[in-house]
């Protein structure tokens, strides 16, 4: 969050490629990391800052497409822009699927590579952001006791209290303490705000 | 030369010889006979010349003696010495004298000449007159003659001597006179009472009269010349040469005769008698003499050789006269002997001549004596000869034509035609057949035959119609000579029709080869007993020649037949080797054809990757000139940085360039191009294009690609295609797999033999053992969607390099393939063995 120049990391197995991308983003002002292959992309150190992915989907060892599943499974966020010489579409169906912010074929114009990097690093800041709110969220969500997470995950399903109590086996009362402390902790203004927010969690918690 | 010719010149020399040695010892004889006395003649003619010459002198020199006692000059020397006049004494004197002057012509002039008054005149009487009268000169003539060399020698003279003075030329007044007068003066002194002198008497002899007759003295071609001491000319027979020192162009006989001269030098001077000399050599007498007791003078007389020699020539040209008379004679006689004698040798030598003309020039046979004798054994040398000579000619004919003649046949009916030509009346050459009737085929026959051979049926066998000469020649191997066949009772069944063929007698010959006899060559003679020993045993010859050349012919025959079959059969050979090569190199074709069809097929399937190596550098190539462009449009521009991609659009451009010759060659239908290359950099770029299909399928590839590899001769296209269906399949063959990596392993390295061995190995599902032997085999699949060709292909590929390629089942799993090409520098080697081979 401290360096805002947004950083391009390159994996191509191509040295002449890139070498040829590194010139062309540095010269509007990107940051450029190059890669020949995703082990060696693994051992690197990811920059803090917003950043995406150029990837080349034909790499030694494991492919473009291989990284991408990887990242993914590991819950890192990275755009991706996918560049290769020679496309099918199953592979171009796969890489979109998987969230791929563009799937471009070798040769491809400058500027939609640009774009699409500009497009990837603006989805990644805002990625970085959600990535803050949602964890400053969990953070209040893991304030809340098990009872009041129990009474939350059933309040945002739109069930009221009194089913609730009856879903416990508690009384109405103690449903409507719970509700109210957890609301005050998790900061919600409103029930639609609380659903908004057990929503993101949720989401999060899906796709862990 | 010719004998007659010979003998008729040896008789002409030798009579030519005699007669010359006669008529040179003749010649000889009379040259030493005449000589010494033509020489005496000569000099004593020379002699008498001198003496003559000196004696006429001598008068003089008398007269100039007496005169001094006479009275009239006794009288006027008186009166000289007196100082007296002498009156009328000079006039007697005068008179006197005129006398005496006209009595002897060759005095020329007289004198008194007064001493004490210096030497003048006082009487002179000479020829002054005219038309040369003689006359007593006046007074007023008188000369002074004190300073004459002849007044000085005399004044000096003691009374009664007498000076003679040296011969000259007379002079008037000081010049010679014209015409010359040769002259001489003769003075001596005359003393007074007193004792002195007083006077001179001096004479002058006219010499002309001497010379003239010393002239007419020589006869014919004779030459002779007067000199004085010093060696002038005063006589000679060409005038001008006369007193040349008086006239001042003095000529002197040293240069004409140097010997004779020269002798008198060495003999000192001469002695008032005439002393003579002589050169025989020259023909040269010299006479020496004084002048009466004056001047030393010299009679030279000179003969031609001719003339002294004249007599012993003429002995000489007589001889010779009768030598060529008696040498034509002899000619005569010699040419008739000659030919007499030699007709009936000619006649020898002719027929020697013509000894090989037909018919021969007749012999002198009847000539009588040692000729006829030497004829008639000629002409029985000269028919033996002719027969023999008519044999070898046979000889060597039949051997020519066995040389030439091409097969049995032909050559027995050659050597029965050169026997006719021969002079044989028939000949024939007949085989002993091994058949059951052992019959005689005649195979060849020249001559007078007229179905003599044919009718007569031969056999050898030993029965009564096999008795005859042939069938006993055949049976026993020997030769049969009939000598008279109308009495020889061998000939019982074939007398009449050889009698009727003007057969008298007959040889019959065995022909041999290693293995007996197996013919027979008969020859028939019009002559009896025509086969004499030296005949048979020539005919003989013949026999076993022409034996030998149909051995040797039929082994001809057998060698041409075996060769024309070795022919044939290298000829099938050929081709079938033609064909074979034919065939090879269709298939060749075929295959090339093949492997362009599997090639474009393969890299049709190759597609992705191909793109994706064009792509790559044309990626590389926009995104650098983009960049660059941008560098380019920095505030400020960064050139740096814009050069430096601008660097890499033109790399990449090559880059890009390479791919697609490199794809384009493997597209491309050429024949087979064989040339060194790097089987290393073939296989990367193999690599390179089937990346695509490495990543798709999760393949990972390892290589080992030996480092310094030789260079193999090979056509990179299809040496490439072959490891690209290796790739290919090696790949195939893991896309099943899930449970262990997909790994291809690719190493080339240099095998013992030089050769570059490639190894591609695989992780995949391998190949059922069964199917192994099958893997090559064209159209054989394990793959549902293959073809079946790429192995196949492969396979032959490699082996029209002259190499293998072989399967083999992996470590754990898969499939190891191998192949193996000879490098460059192996191939070269083994490609001059076989050159050398």
């Amino acid at each position: 969050m401290k360096d805002t120049t947004p950083t391009v990391i390159v994996v191509d197995d191509d040295p002449a490629v890139r070498e040829a991308l590194r010139s062309l983003l540095q010269s509007v002002g990107l940051k450029v990391v190059l890669f020949g292959s995703v082990a060696e992309f693994l051992r690197a150190k990811l920059p803090d800052g917003p950043s995406c992915l150029v990837l080349d989907i034909r790499l030694p060892g494991q492919s473009g497409l291989d990284l991408q599943d990887e990242l993914a499974k590991a819950d890192i966020h990275l755009p991706v822009i996918f560049i290769t010489g020679h496309a099918d579409v199953p592979m171009s169906v796969r890489a979109m699927k998987a969230g791929a912010v563009e799937f471009l074929t070798k040769p491809f114009r400058d500027q939609e590579l640009l774009d699409a990097i500009q497009l990837a690093i603006g989805r990644d800041r805002t990625q970085r952001e959600e990535d803050t709110a949602v964890a400053e969220l969990r953070q209040r969500h893991q304030s809340l006791t098990a009872r009041e997470k129990e009474v939350l995950a059933l309040v945002v399903t739109g069930r009221r209290n009194k089913q609730i109590a009856g879903d416990l086996g508690v009384s109405e009362i103690t449903v409507k303490v719970h509700r109210g402390n957890l609301v005050r902790k998790m900061g919600a203004r409103s029930l639609a705000e609380l659903v908004r927010m057990a929503d993101r969690l949720g989401t999060s918690r899906a796709t862990s | 030369m010719r004998l007659s010719t010979r003998l008729t010149l040896a008789v002409v020399a030798l009579v030519v010889a005699t007669t010359a040695a006669v008529g040179m010892f003749t010649y000889f004889g009379i040259k030493a006979a005449i000589l010494p006395e033509a020489f005496a003649r000569i000099s004593q003619h020379t002699y008498e010349r001198a003496r003559d010459l000196s004696e006429s002198i001598g008068v003089s020199r008398l007269d100039a003696l007496s005169f001094r006692g006479t009275n009239s000059v006794a009288a006027i020397v008186g009166a000289q010495v007196s100082g007296a006049p002498d009156g009328e004494w000079r006039a007697v004197l005068g008179a006197r004298l005129i006398s005496e002057l006209a009595s002897k012509p060759e005095y020329y002039r007289f004198r008194l000449i007064g001493v004490a008054n210096g030497g003048r005149e006082l009487v002179r009487v000479d020829r002054s007159g005219p038309s040369g009268a003689i006359r007593v000169v006046p007074a007023a003539e008188l000369q002074q003659t004190g300073d004459r060399d002849y007044f000085q020698a005399a004044v000096r003279l003691a009374p009664d001597e007498v000076y003679v003075s040296p011969v000259r030329l007379s002079r008037r007044n000081g010049n010679i006179e014209f015409p010359y007068v040769p002259m001489v003066h003769t003075a001596t002194p005359l003393y007074a009472s007193n004792g002195r002198i007083a006077a001179l008497i001096v004479i002058t002899v006219d010499l002309r009269w001497a010379f003239g007759r010393l002239r007419n003295s020589v006869g014919d071609g004779g030459q002779i010349y007067l000199i004085n001491a010093d060696g002038d000319y005063l006589v000679h027979p060409d005038p001008s040469q006369e007193f040349g020192f008086e006239l001042g162009t003095p000529v002197r006989a040293h240069n004409d005769f140097p010997v004779i001269l020269g002798q008198i030098q060495s003999e000192g001077t001469a002695a008032q008698a005439p002393r003579t000399y002589l050169n025989e050599d020259r023909g040269v007498v010299l006479a020496a003499f004084e002048l009466a007791g004056g001047p030393q003078l010299a009679v030279i007389e000179k003969v031609p050789p001719a003339l002294i020699h004249a007599p012993a020539l003429a002995a000489a040209r007589s001889s010779l006269i009768v030598g060529v008379l008696a040498a034509l004679i002899a000619a005569a006689l010699a040419l008739a002997l000659a030919g007499s004698l030699t007709r009936p040798l000619k006649q020898i030598t002719a027929a020697v001549d013509s000894f090989r003309e037909d018919p021969p020039i007749a012999l002198p046979t009847d000539a009588a004596g040692e000729i006829g004798a030497l004829a008639r054994a000629f002409e029985s040398m000269e028919q033996r000869l002719r027969r023999v000579n008519r044999m070898y000619r046979t000889i060597i004919i039949c051997n020519q034509r066995l040389i030439r003649m091409p097969d049995e046949e032909t050559l027995s009916q050659a050597v029965c035609e050169t026997m006719v030509e021969g002079g044989y009346r028939m000949a024939w050459v007949g085989y002993g057949l091994q058949d059951e009737n052992r019959s005689i085929v005649p195979i060849a026959q020249a001559g007078e035959d007229h179905g003599y051979i044919v009718n007569l049926h031969l056999t050898w066998a030993d029965t009564e119609r096999g008795s005859g000469p042939g069938a006993r020649c055949i049976r026993q191997g020997t030769v049969q000579v009939t000598r008279h066949i109308p009495t020889d009772p061998t000939y019982g069944f074939w007398r009449e029709e050889a009698i009727k063929r003007g057969y008298a007698s007959s040889i019959a010959m065995p022909l041999k080869d290693a293995e007996g006899t197996f013919g027979v060559l008969g020859v028939y003679s019009d002559v009896a007993n025509a086969f004499d020993e030296e005949e048979v045993r020539m005919l003989t010859r013949v026999a076993d020649d022409l034996a030998f050349g149909i051995v040797a012919a039929r082994d001809r025959a057998e060698r041409r037949k075996a060769e024309e079959q070795l022919r044939l059969a290298l000829k099938a050979e050929a081709i079938q080797k033609q064909a074979e090569e034919r065939y090879r190199l269709a298939l060749r074709d075929a295959q090339a054809e093949l492997a362009h069809v599997s090639r474009i097929t393969t890299m049709g399937e190759l597609t992705a990757s191909i793109a994706h190596e064009i792509n790559q550098p044309l990626a590389a190539i926009a995104s650098n000139s983009d960049a660059s462009s941008r560098w380019l449009a920095g505030d400020p521009p960064n050139l740096r940085e814009a050069r430096g991609a601008l660097a890499r659009v033109a790399e990449q451009a090559r880059r890009a360039g390479d791919v697609l010759k490199r794809i384009r060659t493997l597209l491309k239908k050429n024949r087979p191009e064989y040339a060194a290359l790097d089987l290393n950099d073939a296989i990367t770029e193999v690599l390179a294009l089937t990346r695509v299909e490495q990543q798709k399928n999760r393949v990972a590839v390892r290589t080992k690609l030996s480092a310094g590899l030789p260079p193999v001769l090979g056509d990179r296209v299809q040496l490439q295609q072959v490891v690209l269906n290796l790739v290919m399949n090696g790949i195939e063959a893991m896309s099943a797999v899930v449970d262990r990596p997909r790994v291809l392993s690719i190493h080339t390295y240099v095998e013992d033999g030089g050769g570059v061995q490639v190894r591609i190995e695989d992780t995949g599902t391998g190949f059922d053992p069964n199917v192994a032997p099958r893997l090559f085999d064209p159209f054989f699949t394990t793959k549902a969607d293959g073809m079946g060709m790429g192995l196949a292909i492969s396979r032959s590929i490699v082996e029209a390099h002259g190499g293998r390629l072989t399967v083999s089942p992996g470590v754990l799993h898969g499939a190891v393939f191998r192949f193996s090409i000879s490098s460059a520098a192996a191939a070269a080697t083994k490609d001059k063995a076989k050159d050398a081979a």
